[in-house]
Protein backbone atom coordinates (compact mmCIF):
# COMPACT_ATOMS: atom_id res chain seq x y z
CA UNK A 1 0.00 0.00 0.00
CA UNK A 2 1.38 3.55 -1.03
CA UNK A 3 1.98 6.51 1.68
CA UNK A 4 -0.74 7.91 -0.31
CA UNK A 5 -3.59 5.19 -0.23
CA UNK A 6 -1.99 4.92 4.30
CA UNK A 7 -2.76 8.31 4.57
CA UNK A 8 -6.83 8.06 2.60
CA UNK A 9 -6.95 4.71 4.84
CA UNK A 10 -6.25 6.95 8.37
CA UNK A 11 -8.39 9.80 7.06
CA UNK A 12 -11.30 7.84 6.69
CA UNK A 13 -10.71 5.76 9.63
CA UNK A 14 -10.67 8.96 11.96
CA UNK A 15 -14.08 10.36 9.93
CA UNK A 16 -15.84 7.18 11.05
CA UNK A 17 -14.68 7.14 14.39
CA UNK A 18 -15.71 11.10 14.89
CA UNK A 19 -18.76 9.77 13.47
CA UNK A 20 -18.92 12.13 10.13
CA UNK A 21 -20.42 12.01 6.90
CA UNK A 22 -18.18 13.25 4.13
CA UNK A 23 -19.76 13.77 0.97
CA UNK A 24 -18.12 12.64 -2.23
CA UNK A 25 -17.71 16.94 -3.55
CA UNK A 26 -16.09 17.81 -0.23
CA UNK A 27 -14.15 14.78 0.35
CA UNK A 28 -11.37 16.31 -1.71
CA UNK A 29 -10.66 19.84 -0.01
CA UNK A 30 -10.74 17.70 3.43
CA UNK A 31 -8.44 15.26 2.35
CA UNK A 32 -6.19 18.10 1.15
CA UNK A 33 -6.67 19.91 4.80
CA UNK A 34 -6.04 16.41 6.29
CA UNK A 35 -2.76 16.21 4.54
CA UNK A 36 -1.64 19.31 6.06
CA UNK A 37 -2.77 18.86 9.16
CA UNK A 38 -0.46 15.87 9.95
CA UNK A 39 2.44 18.22 9.11
CA UNK A 40 1.28 20.09 12.08
CA UNK A 41 0.89 17.63 14.42
CA UNK A 42 4.08 16.39 13.49
CA UNK A 43 5.40 19.04 15.36
CA UNK A 44 3.27 19.06 18.60
CA UNK A 45 5.11 15.69 19.34
CA UNK A 46 9.31 16.42 19.43
CA UNK A 47 10.39 15.01 22.33
CA UNK A 48 10.18 17.63 25.50
CA UNK A 49 11.10 16.82 29.32
CA UNK A 50 8.72 15.28 31.22
CA UNK A 51 9.14 18.49 33.64
CA UNK A 52 7.29 20.21 30.61
CA UNK A 53 3.42 19.24 31.72
CA UNK A 54 -0.13 20.60 31.47
CA UNK A 55 -1.24 20.98 35.19
CA UNK A 56 -1.08 24.64 34.04
CA UNK A 57 -4.31 27.13 33.52
CA UNK A 58 -3.68 29.47 30.41
CA UNK A 59 -3.17 32.96 32.09
CA UNK A 60 -1.35 36.00 31.32
CA UNK A 61 -1.54 37.04 34.90
CA UNK A 62 -0.59 34.04 36.20
CA UNK A 63 2.83 33.99 33.67
CA UNK A 64 3.10 37.63 34.89
CA UNK A 65 2.74 36.48 38.55
CA UNK A 66 5.20 33.84 38.25
CA UNK A 67 8.17 36.02 36.12
CA UNK A 68 7.78 38.53 39.19
CA UNK A 69 8.40 35.77 41.55
CA UNK A 70 11.35 34.03 39.77
CA UNK A 71 13.03 37.70 39.18
CA UNK B 1 -17.63 70.60 6.59
CA UNK B 2 -19.31 67.65 5.90
CA UNK B 3 -16.83 66.23 3.52
CA UNK B 4 -14.12 66.29 6.65
CA UNK B 5 -16.02 64.86 9.21
CA UNK B 6 -14.99 61.03 8.59
CA UNK B 7 -11.61 62.56 8.80
CA UNK B 8 -12.08 63.96 12.17
CA UNK B 9 -10.21 61.72 14.78
CA UNK B 10 -12.32 60.75 17.66
CA UNK B 11 -10.73 63.12 20.29
CA UNK B 12 -11.21 66.21 17.68
CA UNK B 13 -14.96 64.74 16.88
CA UNK B 14 -14.54 64.76 20.87
CA UNK B 15 -14.23 68.56 21.27
CA UNK B 16 -16.41 69.26 18.77
CA UNK B 17 -19.02 67.86 19.57
CA UNK B 18 -18.59 69.34 23.57
CA UNK B 19 -18.29 72.80 21.87
CA UNK B 20 -21.54 72.21 19.98
CA UNK B 21 -19.55 72.89 16.87
CA UNK B 22 -20.91 69.70 15.33
CA UNK B 23 -23.87 67.09 16.44
CA UNK B 24 -23.47 63.39 17.11
CA UNK B 25 -26.39 63.76 14.13
CA UNK B 26 -24.50 65.43 11.34
CA UNK B 27 -21.70 62.35 11.98
CA UNK B 28 -24.27 60.25 12.02
CA UNK B 29 -26.50 61.29 8.73
CA UNK B 30 -22.30 61.78 7.18
CA UNK B 31 -21.70 58.05 8.06
CA UNK B 32 -25.05 56.63 6.58
CA UNK B 33 -24.73 58.95 3.70
CA UNK B 34 -20.92 57.34 3.06
CA UNK B 35 -22.37 53.73 3.56
CA UNK B 36 -25.25 54.35 1.20
CA UNK B 37 -22.76 55.95 -1.53
CA UNK B 38 -20.39 53.44 -1.18
CA UNK B 39 -21.37 50.14 0.31
CA UNK B 40 -23.19 48.11 -2.28
CA UNK B 41 -19.38 47.70 -3.64
CA UNK B 42 -17.50 47.30 -0.71
CA UNK B 43 -19.68 45.39 1.10
CA UNK B 44 -18.85 45.84 4.45
CA UNK B 45 -22.14 45.78 6.03
CA UNK B 46 -24.36 42.54 6.73
CA UNK B 47 -26.82 45.14 8.92
CA UNK B 48 -27.42 48.78 8.63
CA UNK B 49 -29.14 50.10 12.27
CA UNK B 50 -29.66 53.40 10.40
CA UNK B 51 -32.95 53.92 12.57
CA UNK B 52 -31.31 52.64 15.61
CA UNK B 53 -28.04 54.97 14.62
CA UNK B 54 -30.48 58.47 14.12
CA UNK B 55 -31.83 57.38 17.63
CA UNK B 56 -28.57 57.16 19.16
CA UNK B 57 -27.36 59.88 18.15
CA UNK B 58 -30.43 62.12 19.29
CA UNK B 59 -29.89 60.72 22.71
CA UNK B 60 -26.44 61.54 22.51
CA UNK B 61 -26.99 65.59 21.21
CA UNK B 62 -30.00 65.43 24.09
CA UNK B 63 -27.03 64.76 26.54
CA UNK B 64 -25.01 67.06 25.68
CA UNK B 65 -27.45 69.81 25.58
CA UNK B 66 -28.33 68.71 29.38
CA UNK B 67 -24.88 68.78 29.73
CA UNK B 68 -24.67 64.61 30.43
CA UNK B 69 -20.86 63.27 29.17
CA UNK B 70 -20.86 59.88 29.71
CA UNK B 71 -17.46 59.42 27.95
CA UNK B 72 -14.85 60.24 25.06
CA UNK B 73 -17.51 57.78 22.71
CA UNK B 74 -20.65 59.90 23.72
CA UNK B 75 -21.92 60.52 20.02
CA UNK B 76 -19.41 58.65 18.21
CA UNK B 77 -20.30 56.03 15.35
CA UNK B 78 -19.14 52.95 15.42
CA UNK B 79 -20.23 49.51 13.98
CA UNK B 80 -19.35 45.52 15.07
CA UNK B 81 -18.40 42.61 13.51
CA UNK B 82 -21.55 40.25 13.13
CA UNK B 83 -20.61 37.98 15.94
CA UNK B 84 -21.20 40.26 18.78
CA UNK B 85 -24.30 40.08 20.10
CA UNK B 86 -26.81 42.70 19.79
CA UNK B 87 -29.99 42.77 21.51
CA UNK B 88 -33.10 42.36 19.18
CA UNK B 89 -30.51 43.04 16.31
CA UNK B 90 -29.86 40.03 13.70
CA UNK B 91 -26.22 38.57 14.12
CA UNK B 92 -25.51 36.12 11.81
CA UNK B 93 -21.64 35.37 12.13
CA UNK B 94 -21.76 35.22 7.73
CA UNK B 95 -23.52 32.04 8.09
CA UNK B 96 -26.65 30.38 6.53
CA UNK B 97 -26.67 28.40 9.96
CA UNK B 98 -27.19 31.63 11.99
CA UNK B 99 -29.53 33.86 9.46
CA UNK B 100 -32.38 33.93 11.77
CA UNK B 101 -30.42 34.64 14.85
CA UNK B 102 -31.70 37.54 16.84
CA UNK B 103 -30.17 37.49 20.35
CA UNK B 104 -32.11 38.73 23.71
CA UNK B 105 -29.25 40.76 25.41
CA UNK B 106 -26.19 42.85 24.23
CA UNK B 107 -22.98 41.18 24.43
CA UNK B 108 -20.27 42.85 27.04
CA UNK B 109 -18.34 45.13 24.48
CA UNK B 110 -22.13 46.52 23.27
CA UNK B 111 -23.04 46.94 26.76
CA UNK B 112 -19.97 49.35 27.07
CA UNK B 113 -20.81 51.21 24.08
CA UNK B 114 -24.00 52.03 25.15
CA UNK B 115 -23.25 52.99 27.94
CA UNK B 116 -20.89 55.61 26.68
CA UNK B 117 -23.79 57.11 24.06
CA UNK B 118 -22.37 55.73 21.38
CA UNK B 119 -23.81 55.45 17.70
CA UNK B 120 -24.57 51.82 16.53
CA UNK B 121 -23.94 51.62 12.47
CA UNK B 122 -24.45 48.37 12.11
CA UNK B 123 -23.10 45.06 12.10
CA UNK B 124 -20.00 43.79 9.77
CA UNK B 125 -19.41 40.67 7.33
CA UNK B 126 -16.81 38.38 8.56
CA UNK B 127 -15.15 35.23 7.23
CA UNK B 128 -18.30 32.70 8.14
CA UNK B 129 -17.62 32.19 12.02
CA UNK B 130 -14.44 34.12 12.62
CA UNK B 131 -12.68 31.46 9.99
CA UNK B 132 -12.12 30.24 6.65
CA UNK B 133 -11.80 32.95 3.74
CA UNK B 134 -13.56 35.06 1.39
CA UNK B 135 -16.50 32.78 0.34
CA UNK B 136 -18.83 33.05 -2.19
CA UNK B 137 -20.70 30.94 -1.23
CA UNK B 138 -22.90 31.99 1.88
CA UNK B 139 -25.84 34.08 2.02
CA UNK B 140 -24.32 37.54 1.93
CA UNK B 141 -21.18 38.39 -0.55
CA UNK B 142 -17.54 39.07 0.85
CA UNK B 143 -16.58 42.35 2.16
CA UNK B 144 -13.73 44.34 -0.56
CA UNK B 145 -10.88 46.41 0.22
CA UNK B 146 -11.30 50.46 -0.32
CA UNK B 147 -8.00 50.49 -1.80
CA UNK B 148 -8.60 47.92 -4.75
CA UNK B 149 -12.07 45.93 -4.89
CA UNK B 150 -10.71 43.35 -6.59
CA UNK B 151 -8.54 42.58 -3.49
CA UNK B 152 -9.76 41.05 -0.38
CA UNK B 153 -9.37 42.85 2.90
CA UNK B 154 -8.27 39.86 4.45
CA UNK B 155 -10.04 38.55 7.78
CA UNK B 156 -11.72 37.40 9.19
CA UNK B 157 -12.90 41.19 10.71
CA UNK B 158 -12.77 42.02 6.68
CA UNK B 159 -16.53 44.13 7.30
CA UNK B 160 -14.62 45.94 10.22
CA UNK B 161 -10.99 46.64 8.11
CA UNK B 162 -13.36 47.87 5.24
CA UNK B 163 -15.52 49.82 7.18
CA UNK B 164 -12.99 51.78 8.97
CA UNK B 165 -10.83 52.12 5.71
CA UNK B 166 -13.87 53.37 3.29
CA UNK B 167 -14.12 56.24 6.08
CA UNK B 168 -17.73 54.69 7.38
CA UNK B 169 -17.04 55.17 11.02
CA UNK B 170 -13.49 55.55 12.87
CA UNK B 171 -13.99 52.17 15.09
CA UNK B 172 -15.13 48.32 14.26
CA UNK B 173 -14.80 45.53 16.80
CA UNK B 174 -13.42 42.42 15.32
CA UNK B 175 -12.47 39.46 16.98
CA UNK B 176 -9.06 37.68 16.85
CA UNK B 177 -8.16 33.81 17.04
CA UNK B 178 -5.14 33.61 14.88
CA UNK B 179 -4.97 37.26 13.23
CA UNK B 180 -7.98 38.36 12.42
CA UNK B 181 -8.26 41.85 14.24
CA UNK B 182 -4.36 42.76 12.55
CA UNK B 183 -4.62 40.47 8.95
CA UNK B 184 -7.69 42.56 7.82
CA UNK B 185 -6.11 46.36 9.50
CA UNK B 186 -2.72 45.49 7.85
CA UNK B 187 -4.49 44.85 4.36
CA UNK B 188 -6.49 47.85 5.12
CA UNK B 189 -3.99 50.69 5.93
CA UNK B 190 -5.75 51.24 9.48
CA UNK B 191 -4.93 49.91 13.49
CA UNK B 192 -5.80 47.26 14.58
CA UNK B 193 -5.32 45.89 17.69
CA UNK B 194 -5.39 42.32 19.70
CA UNK B 195 -5.06 43.49 23.34
CA UNK B 196 -3.46 40.69 26.14
CA UNK B 197 -5.63 37.89 26.04
CA UNK B 198 -8.50 38.65 28.90
CA UNK B 199 -8.21 42.58 29.08
CA UNK B 200 -11.41 43.24 26.97
CA UNK B 201 -14.48 40.76 27.82
CA UNK B 202 -15.31 38.29 24.89
CA UNK B 203 -19.04 37.50 26.49
CA UNK B 204 -21.59 37.12 24.09
CA UNK B 205 -19.43 37.39 21.30
CA UNK B 206 -19.80 34.20 18.98
CA UNK B 207 -16.87 31.70 20.00
CA UNK B 208 -14.48 30.11 17.98
CA UNK B 209 -11.95 28.80 20.11
CA UNK B 210 -12.28 30.06 23.50
CA UNK B 211 -8.18 29.67 24.75
CA UNK B 212 -7.51 32.01 22.05
CA UNK B 213 -10.13 34.12 20.97
CA UNK B 214 -9.38 37.67 21.63
CA UNK B 215 -11.57 40.66 21.42
CA UNK B 216 -9.94 44.26 19.91
CA UNK B 217 -10.78 47.65 18.10
CA UNK B 218 -9.89 48.56 14.37
CA UNK B 219 -9.18 51.75 14.11
CA UNK B 220 -8.28 54.69 11.85
CA UNK B 221 -5.21 55.73 14.16
CA UNK B 222 -3.31 54.36 17.17
CA UNK B 223 -4.84 57.37 19.36
CA UNK B 224 -8.41 56.27 18.46
CA UNK B 225 -6.79 53.12 19.57
CA UNK B 226 -6.33 53.92 22.64
CA UNK B 227 -9.04 55.63 23.41
CA UNK B 228 -11.26 52.93 22.95
CA UNK B 229 -9.36 50.30 24.99
CA UNK B 230 -9.58 52.83 27.66
CA UNK B 231 -13.56 52.68 27.43
CA UNK B 232 -13.47 48.99 27.14
CA UNK B 233 -10.93 47.47 29.34
CA UNK B 234 -12.26 45.99 32.67
CA UNK B 235 -12.48 42.68 34.46
CA UNK B 236 -16.21 40.67 33.22
CA UNK B 237 -16.47 38.42 35.98
CA UNK B 238 -19.24 36.40 33.06
CA UNK B 239 -15.98 35.84 31.28
CA UNK B 240 -14.12 32.83 32.63
CA UNK B 241 -10.82 34.40 30.72
CA UNK B 242 -11.29 37.98 32.23
CA UNK B 243 -8.38 39.44 33.70
CA UNK B 244 -8.72 41.07 36.83
CA UNK B 245 -5.76 43.75 36.39
CA UNK B 246 -6.03 47.58 36.66
CA UNK B 247 -6.11 49.53 34.01
CA UNK B 248 -3.59 50.43 32.16
CA UNK B 249 -2.88 54.39 30.68
CA UNK B 250 -3.79 53.85 27.66
CA UNK B 251 -3.27 56.79 26.19
CA UNK B 252 -1.01 58.07 29.24
CA UNK B 253 2.53 57.77 27.51
CA UNK B 254 0.94 58.29 23.65
CA UNK B 255 3.15 60.98 22.68
CA UNK B 256 6.26 59.90 24.70
CA UNK B 257 8.20 59.00 21.95
CA UNK B 258 10.58 55.75 21.57
CA UNK B 259 14.16 57.52 22.99
CA UNK B 260 15.29 54.76 24.95
CA UNK B 261 13.64 51.90 23.89
CA UNK B 262 14.95 48.91 22.80
CA UNK B 263 13.19 47.04 20.24
CA UNK B 264 13.44 42.97 19.57
CA UNK B 265 13.32 42.36 16.26
CA UNK B 266 12.53 37.96 14.96
CA UNK B 267 13.84 38.82 11.96
CA UNK B 268 14.08 35.08 11.44
CA UNK B 269 9.97 34.38 11.50
CA UNK B 270 9.63 36.97 8.50
CA UNK B 271 12.81 36.94 6.54
CA UNK B 272 12.77 33.63 4.66
CA UNK B 273 9.06 32.94 5.30
CA UNK B 274 7.27 31.54 2.14
CA UNK B 275 5.44 34.33 0.23
CA UNK B 276 7.36 37.05 2.24
CA UNK B 277 7.67 40.50 -0.19
CA UNK B 278 10.85 42.38 -0.38
CA UNK B 279 8.55 45.54 -0.10
CA UNK B 280 7.30 44.24 2.55
CA UNK B 281 10.73 43.92 4.61
CA UNK B 282 11.72 46.97 2.64
CA UNK B 283 8.99 48.73 4.67
CA UNK B 284 10.04 46.95 8.27
CA UNK B 285 13.17 48.08 7.71
CA UNK B 286 12.39 51.66 6.57
CA UNK B 287 10.52 51.81 10.12
CA UNK B 288 13.11 49.82 12.25
CA UNK B 289 15.71 53.04 10.47
CA UNK B 290 12.93 55.90 11.72
CA UNK B 291 12.66 54.32 15.19
CA UNK B 292 16.86 54.40 15.46
CA UNK B 293 16.75 57.73 14.25
CA UNK B 294 14.50 58.68 16.75
CA UNK B 295 16.39 57.12 19.39
CA UNK B 296 15.48 53.74 20.06
CA UNK B 297 17.89 50.96 20.71
CA UNK B 298 16.79 47.91 17.72
CA UNK B 299 18.38 44.45 17.98
CA UNK B 300 17.87 41.13 16.77
CA UNK B 301 15.90 38.21 19.17
CA UNK B 302 15.66 34.88 18.85
CA UNK B 303 12.47 32.63 19.37
CA UNK B 304 11.30 29.57 19.18
CA UNK B 305 10.34 28.57 15.42
CA UNK B 306 7.50 30.59 13.67
CA UNK B 307 6.28 27.08 12.18
CA UNK B 308 6.06 25.37 16.20
CA UNK B 309 3.96 28.69 16.92
CA UNK B 310 1.46 28.42 13.83
CA UNK B 311 1.24 24.43 14.23
CA UNK B 312 0.25 24.56 17.96
CA UNK B 313 -2.49 27.94 17.61
CA UNK B 314 -3.89 26.12 14.44
CA UNK B 315 -4.34 22.73 15.85
CA UNK B 316 -5.72 24.15 19.33
CA UNK B 317 -8.20 26.77 16.79
CA UNK B 318 -9.14 23.51 14.50
CA UNK B 319 -10.37 20.99 17.36
CA UNK B 320 -11.95 23.69 19.84
CA UNK B 321 -13.40 25.23 16.48
CA UNK B 322 -14.62 21.97 15.93
CA UNK B 323 -16.13 21.25 19.39
CA UNK B 324 -18.44 24.36 19.49
CA UNK B 325 -19.92 23.74 16.04
CA UNK B 326 -20.18 19.43 16.37
CA UNK B 327 -23.31 19.35 16.09
CA UNK B 328 -23.80 21.45 13.09
CA UNK B 329 -20.99 19.44 11.33
CA UNK B 330 -23.17 16.05 11.87
CA UNK B 331 -26.54 17.53 11.02
CA UNK B 332 -26.19 20.36 8.14
CA UNK B 333 -22.21 20.24 6.90
CA UNK B 334 -22.94 21.05 3.73
CA UNK B 335 -24.58 24.58 4.70
CA UNK B 336 -21.07 25.86 6.04
CA UNK B 337 -18.86 27.21 3.39
CA UNK B 338 -15.89 24.95 1.68
CA UNK B 339 -13.42 27.28 3.22
CA UNK B 340 -14.96 26.91 6.47
CA UNK B 341 -15.24 23.24 6.29
CA UNK B 342 -12.07 22.52 5.24
CA UNK B 343 -10.60 24.12 8.39
CA UNK B 344 -13.23 23.95 11.28
CA UNK B 345 -13.98 20.28 10.47
CA UNK B 346 -9.87 19.09 10.55
CA UNK B 347 -10.23 19.33 14.46
CA UNK B 348 -12.24 15.75 13.95
CA UNK B 349 -9.30 14.49 12.91
CA UNK B 350 -7.33 15.70 16.06
CA UNK B 351 -6.46 13.07 18.79
CA UNK B 352 -6.26 13.15 22.54
CA UNK B 353 -2.50 13.06 22.71
CA UNK B 354 -2.24 15.32 19.87
CA UNK B 355 -4.15 17.69 22.17
CA UNK B 356 -1.63 17.29 25.29
CA UNK B 357 1.26 18.10 22.98
CA UNK B 358 0.18 21.20 21.93
CA UNK B 359 -0.69 22.47 25.31
CA UNK B 360 2.92 21.32 26.40
CA UNK B 361 4.13 23.17 23.61
CA UNK B 362 2.07 26.01 24.06
CA UNK B 363 3.91 26.15 27.78
CA UNK B 364 7.12 25.72 26.24
CA UNK B 365 6.73 28.93 23.53
CA UNK B 366 4.87 31.08 26.18
CA UNK B 367 8.24 30.56 28.53
CA UNK B 368 10.41 31.61 25.54
CA UNK B 369 8.81 34.48 24.62
CA UNK B 370 8.95 35.92 27.71
CA UNK B 371 12.75 35.37 28.40
CA UNK B 372 12.90 37.15 25.01
CA UNK B 373 10.32 40.17 25.62
CA UNK B 374 12.12 40.23 29.26
CA UNK B 375 15.27 41.57 27.57
CA UNK B 376 13.24 43.99 25.24
CA UNK B 377 10.64 46.55 25.36
CA UNK B 378 8.56 45.36 22.83
CA UNK B 379 9.26 43.69 19.49
CA UNK B 380 8.55 44.61 15.90
CA UNK B 381 7.77 42.02 13.12
CA UNK B 382 5.88 41.35 10.06
CA UNK B 383 2.05 41.26 10.15
CA UNK B 384 0.64 40.27 7.05
CA UNK B 385 3.31 39.12 4.52
CA UNK B 386 2.52 40.87 1.32
CA UNK B 387 -0.14 43.61 0.50
CA UNK B 388 -3.83 42.65 0.08
CA UNK B 389 -4.55 39.21 -2.41
CA UNK B 390 -6.97 39.86 -5.39
CA UNK B 391 -10.19 37.53 -5.05
CA UNK B 392 -8.66 35.61 -8.45
CA UNK B 393 -5.71 34.81 -6.40
CA UNK B 394 -6.54 33.61 -3.17
CA UNK B 395 -5.59 30.34 -4.55
CA UNK B 396 -1.77 30.27 -2.62
CA UNK B 397 -3.49 30.80 0.75
CA UNK B 398 -6.34 27.68 0.31
CA UNK B 399 -4.67 25.15 2.48
CA UNK B 400 -5.04 25.32 6.46
CA UNK B 401 -1.63 25.73 7.37
CA UNK B 402 -0.88 28.37 5.00
CA UNK B 403 -1.66 32.24 6.04
CA UNK B 404 -0.55 35.47 4.26
CA UNK B 405 -0.04 37.05 8.02
CA UNK B 406 2.35 35.89 10.73
CA UNK B 407 -0.63 36.78 13.82
CA UNK B 408 -0.56 33.17 15.61
CA UNK B 409 1.97 33.48 17.71
CA UNK B 410 0.85 36.65 19.94
CA UNK B 411 -2.62 34.75 20.08
CA UNK B 412 -1.11 31.38 21.22
CA UNK B 413 1.03 33.25 24.06
CA UNK B 414 -1.75 35.64 24.75
CA UNK B 415 0.93 38.73 24.36
CA UNK B 416 -0.65 42.25 22.86
CA UNK B 417 0.12 42.84 19.58
CA UNK B 418 -0.72 45.56 16.95
CA UNK B 419 -0.69 46.25 13.10
CA UNK B 420 0.43 49.23 11.78
CA UNK B 421 0.75 50.89 8.40
CA UNK B 422 4.14 51.09 6.54
CA UNK B 423 3.36 52.60 3.59
CA UNK B 424 1.97 51.33 -0.06
CA UNK B 425 3.27 48.72 -2.48
CA UNK B 426 4.07 49.87 -6.14
CA UNK B 427 -0.14 48.71 -6.73
CA UNK B 428 -0.93 51.53 -4.42
CA UNK B 429 -1.93 49.04 -1.63
CA UNK B 430 -0.72 49.41 2.41
CA UNK B 431 1.84 47.04 3.82
CA UNK B 432 2.42 46.66 7.23
CA UNK B 433 4.38 45.54 10.64
CA UNK B 434 3.56 44.28 13.89
CA UNK B 435 4.54 45.87 17.65
CA UNK B 436 4.56 42.97 20.41
CA UNK B 437 4.45 43.61 23.85
CA UNK B 438 4.20 42.47 27.35
CA UNK B 439 1.77 41.33 29.01
CA UNK B 440 -0.77 44.26 29.60
CA UNK B 441 1.74 46.69 28.38
CA UNK B 442 -1.00 47.73 25.93
CA UNK B 443 1.05 51.61 26.55
CA UNK B 444 4.05 50.75 25.28
CA UNK B 445 2.70 48.96 21.98
CA UNK B 446 0.75 52.23 21.52
CA UNK B 447 3.46 54.64 22.44
CA UNK B 448 5.42 52.75 19.39
CA UNK B 449 2.47 52.72 17.12
CA UNK B 450 1.83 56.61 17.57
CA UNK B 451 5.91 57.64 17.03
CA UNK B 452 5.57 55.21 13.62
CA UNK B 453 2.54 57.11 12.42
CA UNK B 454 3.42 60.54 13.20
CA UNK B 455 6.95 60.10 11.10
CA UNK B 456 5.27 58.16 7.95
CA UNK B 457 2.07 60.70 7.70
CA UNK B 458 -0.73 58.34 8.56
CA UNK B 459 -3.72 58.03 8.60
CA UNK B 460 -4.40 57.87 5.09
CA UNK B 461 -7.45 57.57 2.75
CA UNK B 462 -7.72 55.02 -0.15
CA UNK B 463 -8.08 57.24 -3.12
CA UNK B 464 -11.10 57.59 -4.37
CA UNK B 465 -13.15 57.32 -1.18
CA UNK B 466 -10.76 60.88 0.06
CA UNK B 467 -14.48 62.88 0.30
Amino acid sequence: MSAEDEIEKEFDALARRAGLTITAERRDALLEGYRDLRVMIARLHAPRPAACETAFVFSPEEQQRSLRERK
Amino acid sequence: MSAALHDLSIADAGRKLRAREISSLDLTRHALARIEKHDGEVNAFITVTAERALRDAQAADEAFARGQDHGPLQGIPYALKDIYDTAGIRTTCHSKLRMDHVPQSDCAIEEKFRAQGAVLLGKLATFEFALGGPSFDLPFPPARNPWNLDHSPGGSSSGSAAAVAAGYCRIAMGSCTGGSIRGPAALCGITGIKPTFGLLSRRGIFPLAWSLDHAGPLTASVEDAAITLDVLAGHDPLDAASARVAKPPFRGALHAGVKGLRIGVPRAFFEQAPGVSAEVIAGIDNALAVLRDLGAQVFDVQLPAYDDYAACGRVLMFTEAFAVHEKDFRERPNDFAVSTYQRMMLGAFVTGADIVQAHRLRRELIEATQKVLHQCDAMIAACALDAAPSFGGRDNWTKPSDSPNQTMPWNVTGHPSMSAPTGLNSNGLPLSLQIIGKYFDEPMVLRIGAALEKASGWPKRPPGLTR
